[in-house]
Order: C-alpha cells, then structure tokens, then sequence
C-alpha cells in the first residue's frame, strides 16, 4: 500500500532560517497522526511543505503518491488543508458555499441530495444546512469542511491545529468525527498543541521540538519531565 | 478561469450589498453629489449672469478706447467678453490661464484680465465639484474597499484555504476585486445618474449637454477607482497585517488623491518658472506706455512744424498744404508704428505664450506621475474645462483678429485732423457699431477625448501596474514568503 504521506530527512529554509531540519514520518492511508508542538515549532511550515507552499531544502518527500515540489497540483487535488475553517462567505449559506468552493476548485458538483448526505454525515445540522454560515460553531465548520474533503473525495485531510478555539466536548466530538474519516481510508494529519488530544484521537504522535522530530518515545519523557 | 473570477466577483458583490454600511456611504456620496451639482449650477448661473453683465457693457460702450496703441485715445479697441463656460459641474470652473476678455486693436490681439470674475472666485465650487469629491472621497472608499476584500481574505486565512484546493491566490484576488470593480462602476453609475437627475431638476436649457459631460466622465472615473481598489488590494497583500495595510493604504491615498496632483504643478513651476498673467500684463502696459509717448513726442514736434503760425483751427474745414503735408508725414509715421506696435505685441505675448506653453507640456507630463493628477487631467478633458478649451478660445480670438484687421484696420478711411482740448486726435475708420463685426462663432462646449487620451493611457497603465504588483504579492504569498 502506497503511504498518504512519506517524509524522510526533510529539511525546510525560509530566507536564512532553518524552520525543519532532518524530519521524517510517515502516515499511512486510514490512518490518523498527529505533530504536537509548540508555537513556532515548525508545524504549519511542516503541513504548508506538504502542499508544495514551500521549496524543501534537503530530503526526500512523497505525499499522496507525489512530489509536491514537481507536482502541487496533483497533491492539492488529493487533499483537504483546514488551517482556519472559518473561511466561508457570510452572504452565502452553508450549502452554498460548499457548492462555491468545489465550483471555484473544479471539482464535480453533486446534486443537492449528495451534498445534504454529505453534510449530515459529519453531523451538520439540518437546520444549518440552508443557513448563513455566521450561525457554524467552530467545529461545525470543522466538520463542513471534512464534508468538502468528503466531496472532493481526498485522500489526505490535513488539519493546522483544529483544536484552537474548540471546548473540551467539541475536541472529543472532533476525535470521534476524525476517527469516521479516517475508516474510509482518508488518511489525517494534524497539529495541535493538545497533547492529550493528539494521543488519544491519533494513532500516531510526532513531537516537534525546533524544527525536529523527536522519537515517539520522547513524547512521554518530555511528559513525565 | 474568466468563469471562476466571474463566480468570485458575483458573491463579492453580492456581499457588499448586503452590508447596511455600503448603503449609508453611497447616501452619504449621493448627498454630496446633490450638493456638488446645485453648488456648481449656482456658480455656473453667477458666471453667466457676470458674462452678460460685462457683454451689455460693452454693446453699451460699442467700442472702448482703451489700450494707448499709437497714441492716448487715438486707436479704439474692441472688447469681446469670454462666454462662461459649462464644464465646471465635474471639473473646476473657469481656467484662469485664459483671459475673461479679449480687446481686438490695430496693433494686434490684447487679453484683457486674467484672473477670473467674481463669481468664479467661489470657492467652493472648486471643493465641491465632483471631480474633487470622486478624485478625494470616492478614491478613499475605493482603497478602503480593496484593502478590505482583499485583507480579510488573506489574514481570516481564505487565499490559504483557496490556495490548499488547488485555486491560484492570484485568480482569487482578482475575482474579488473585480467584484469590487464592478460595484464601484456600479456606484459611479447610479452617481452620475443622481448628477444628471439634479442636473435636469434645475430645468436649464442646456441640461443635456451637461448630462452629456457628466456621463462621458464615467470611463476616467471607473478607470481610477479600480486604480485605487487595486492599490488598496496590492497594500493589503504586501502588508504584514491589516492594521499596517490600512496605515499603509491611507499614506497612498493621501499621495496619489491630494499630495500628488499638485506635486506636478509645483515641480512644474520651479523647473519653468513662468511670469504670472497680471505681471506680465502690467510689464507690457509700462512698455507700451514708453514706447507710446516717445511716438506723441515725435508727432506732436511734427505737428507744431506744420501748424507753426496758425491761429487755431476747430477743426480745419478746408485743410491747406502744410496740413496735408503734416498728413502724408503721420499717415508714414502712422503705419510704422502700427506695424510696429503689432510686432510687439506679438513677440511679447509669443514669448510669454511660450514659456506658458513649455510649462503646460512639463505639466502635462509630470501629471501622469500620479493617479490622481491624470484623472484630473482626464476629466478636465472630458468635461471641457481642460487645455484644450483654452487653446480653442485663443485660436478663436486669433482668427476674429485676423478677421477684424483686414475688415477694419488695414482698410481703412483717409486720416482726418481733428484738435480742441487734446494735442491731436486721429479717426482711423468710420465708426464702428457691434453690429458691423463678425460674430464669433460659437464655441463647441464638448468632451475633448483627443486630449483625455494620454491621463486615460497613463491610468490604464497604472490599472496593469497594479495588477502586476498584485500578482506578485499573491506568488509571493503561495510560496510561504
């Protein structure tokens, strides 16, 4: 089986900074993993690489069958990147705005049956569905967008720290609504600050230290230090 | 992809009309206009009525002995007053480059005071017009407007979002702000249509032609405000959040709507520096006075030659030969002078003509260094009110000289001596009656495109300069810089 994600001795320049030296990981389709760090640890750089938004400096990097520096197209038709899910247009409702964005992508239109399915199926409710965006919580949006990847069928779902601004009941409701994707075969990726979030909802945590990973085992030393 | 920004522009727009707050600004603009439109009228109305005024003073007095061509009082001068002009509802009113009167001599073409009447000393109709409202107010909401489609979808994270499916940032921005485009042309529109609408409420006979003027400044307009959305749009994108965008977009607005436009004039100034119309009337008056006197001087030692012996003669009914002697000398010393003193006004005014003129092409060309000069430019052009108005009327003037000339002055009656109270007096043609001179014709008030076409060029040009600048801040975007 071909990975979602292959990352091997990555290593990412902005300008004169080193953001990622010697990154390596790997994310299996169906399967769930998480990067746990600090603020400016590297972990948006690190999920923006994988979309080809910035030139590797040294490694060797596969992502969905890929490489993003040759081919971003064909990696960003493959995937769903949610960094801020609040993004959608105000004027327009929540399923007009997912026919907006999968207009704007190229991305084949279902009907409005389809599309409903696919909404209720991440647990967006009904009354929501023909209502201004303004009313999503922040994991309704989260889960607006899952649908969107659902439609668009990705194989990869990256998230850029989903838990920001979500409770304690919406940070459990999103594990569970990431472990229903991911049983379809779509492989997630997140970051997120949460420690306990990320390993209890993934199967896989990565902790980046600096522009590192540490081994996994690390994550528990650091815990118990 | 033309359907994609199509598809962007459209939910933009239908945004924005959506938002209670683009409402209150188009109310707020149109109120503006209302007052722009009955400011200027009411400045218009006082020009026409001050022109009358000054044209029933001169029918009054037929012909004016007024400029000392070839002796105090000797040579009558004819005085056409400048109509008012019409153009002064979008761009500002009378060009005071162009004389409010002409006097038409024997010794050639004379402009009468420049400074403008009194009615077009009003200030407020050069605040108040509408080119100053759109150049200033309109230009700001169009900035605001770009930095704000633009800022909130780069920093809420929706280019980042667009760009991870797979849209180009670049499309995104673009469709947004063609949608932004698109309502502010909308705007201007609906504008231009509450000017007109003023403008025909006034019920003035020459509603149409100024409705005419109006709408032919909706391209100049269009053209600058998606400037300004534009540069709003690229300042959005090359700023590091949307507080310094708005800092930033604010200095650009002040450079391109206020500072910039009279940047060039001063520029101008310095680098051709061009003695003022009164100056330089009042040096050519002196002149003539001098040159003048020293001609009486001569004539009248003549005269008292031929005279010398007589009693005094009221005026000499059966002239003898001394006299006709005397004659045949002044009529010689007559045509010297003339010619003379037409050479010199011509070669005075030349010379001031053409400092005036090497001026006005250093303006023109520093006018397209900002956006806001060139549409300055542009709408003067189109409302009727720019250079070429001005180069009009003088060529106008010129050919009446021409015209008055060879019909009064260089066919003239035989001399006649007449003297009481005065040294001499001299009739040089029968006497003239408004009635005999040829009318002027009437001069074309309509929107000048030839000389739009440079500011409308230069604005497109700065419409493709932004959108590169915009291109570049979206690549730059995509690629994580």
């Amino acid at each position: 089986m071909t990975e979602a994600i292959r990352v091997e001795r990555l290593g990412v320049r902005v300008g004169r900074k080193t953001i990622l030296e010697d990154v390596s990981l790997t994310v299996m389709p169906g399967r769930t993993a998480a990067i746990v760090g600090g603020a400016g640890a590297g972990k948006s750089v690190f999920l923006r690489t994988l979309l080809g938004h910035f030139t590797r400096s040294s490694g060797e990097l596969r992502v969905v069958g890929f490489d993003p520096g040759v081919n971003p197209r064909d990696v960003t038709r493959h995937t769903t990147f949610v960094a801020n899910p609040d993004v959608f247009e105000p004027q327009l409702t929540t399923l007009q705005n997912v026919v907006h964005l999968l207009t704007l992508v190229g991305a084949p239109v279902p009907d409005r049956e389809q599309l409903v399915r696919a909404l209720r199926d991440v647990d967006v409710p009904d009354r929501l569905i023909d209502a201004r965006t303004a009313e999503l919580s922040g994991l309704e949006a989260l889960a607006v967008w899952l649908s969107i990847a659902s439609l668009r069928t990705s194989s990869l779902v990256l998230l850029d720290e989903p838990t920001e601004f979500l409770g304690p009941a919406d940070t459990m409701r999103l594990a569970s609504l990431l472990h229903e994707v991911s049983t379809r075969g779509t492989a997630v990726l997140l970051t997120t600050r949460d420690k306990r979030f990320a390993e209890d909802s993934t199967s896989s945590t990565y902790l980046l230290e600096s522009g590192h990973i540490l081994p996994a085992h690390s994550l528990s030393t650091v815990a118990s230090r | 992809m033309f359907t994609t920004l199509c598809r962007l522009a459209r939910v933009e727009i239908l945004g924005w009309t959506r938002r209670r707050s683009l409402l209150i600004v188009f109310i707020g603009l149109a109120a503006l206009v209302l007052i722009s439109i009955a400011v200027g009228l009411q400045d218009l109305a006082s020009r026409e009525q001050d022109y009358h005024a000054q044209l029933a003073s001169i029918v009054k007095e037929q012909v004016k002995p007024r400029l000392p061509m070839t002796g105090a009082g000797v040579e009558r001068v004819l005085r056409v007053a400048r109509p008012a002009e019409l153009g002064s509802l979008v761009a500002r009113g009378e060009d005071t480059r162009l004389a409010s009167y002409f006097d038409f001599g024997p010794g050639g073409l004379q402009w009468g005071q420049a400074a403008g009447s009194d009615a077009s000393q009003m200030q407020a109709a050069s605040v108040f017009d509408l080119e100053s409202i759109i150049r200033v107010i309109g230009g700001l909401i169009a900035l605001l407007l770009g930095i704000d489609v633009v800022g909130a979808s780069r920093f809420r994270g929706q280019l980042l979002a667009w760009q991870s499916l797979g849209l180009d940032p670049a499309v995104g921005v673009a469709g947004k702000l063609l949608g932004c485009a698109g309502l502010l042309v909308s705007g201007c529109v609906l504008l231009l249509g509450t000017a007109a609408l003023a403008t025909g409420l006034q019920l003035r006979d020459d509603a149409p032609g100024i409705a005419a003027l109006l709408t032919s400044n909706l391209v100049p307009i269009a053209l600058y405000l998606c400037v300004l959305a534009g540069v709003g749009g690229a300042v959005a994108l090359w700023s590091r959040s949307l507080a310094t965008a708005s800092i930033a977009g604010v200095a650009v607005w002040l450079t391109i709507a206020i500072i910039g436009p009279q940047l060039g004039g001063i520029a101008g100034r310095l680098l051709v520096p061009v003695t003022s119309r009164a100056e330089f009337e009042r040096a050519r008056d002196q002149r003539y006075a001098e040159d003048n006197r020293a001609v009486e001087d001569a004539l009248g030692e003549q005269l008292v030659e031929a005279l010398a012996g007589r009693p005094e003669q009221v005026p000499p009914v059966e002239p003898d030969a001394a006299i006709k002697q005397y004659e045949t000398r002044l009529e010689s010393v007559w045509s010297a002078r003339t010619q003379a003193s037409r050479e010199l006004a011509r070669s005075t005014e030349r010379e001031w003509a053409d400092a005036q003129n090497r001026q006005t092409q250093l303006n023109r060309w520093l006018q397209l260094l900002t956006p806001g000069a060139c549409f300055d430019a542009a709408t003067a052009a189109l409302s009727g009110t720019g250079g070429g108005l001005s180069q009009a009327w003088l060529e106008l003037a010129e050919s009446q000289q021409r015209q008055l000339t060879a019909a009064l002055f260089d066919n003239r009656s035989q001399p006649t001596v007449r003297f009481k109270g005065e040294m001499f007096a001299f009739r040089r043609h029968a006497t003239l009656r408004w009635s005999d001179l040829p009318a002027p014709p009437p001069l074309e008030l309509r929107s000048r495109w030839r000389e739009a076409r440079e500011p409308l060029l230069a604005l497109v040009a700065y419409l493709v300069l932004v959108s590169l600048a915009i291109r570049a801040g979206a690549r730059r975007l995509s690629s994580g810089i």
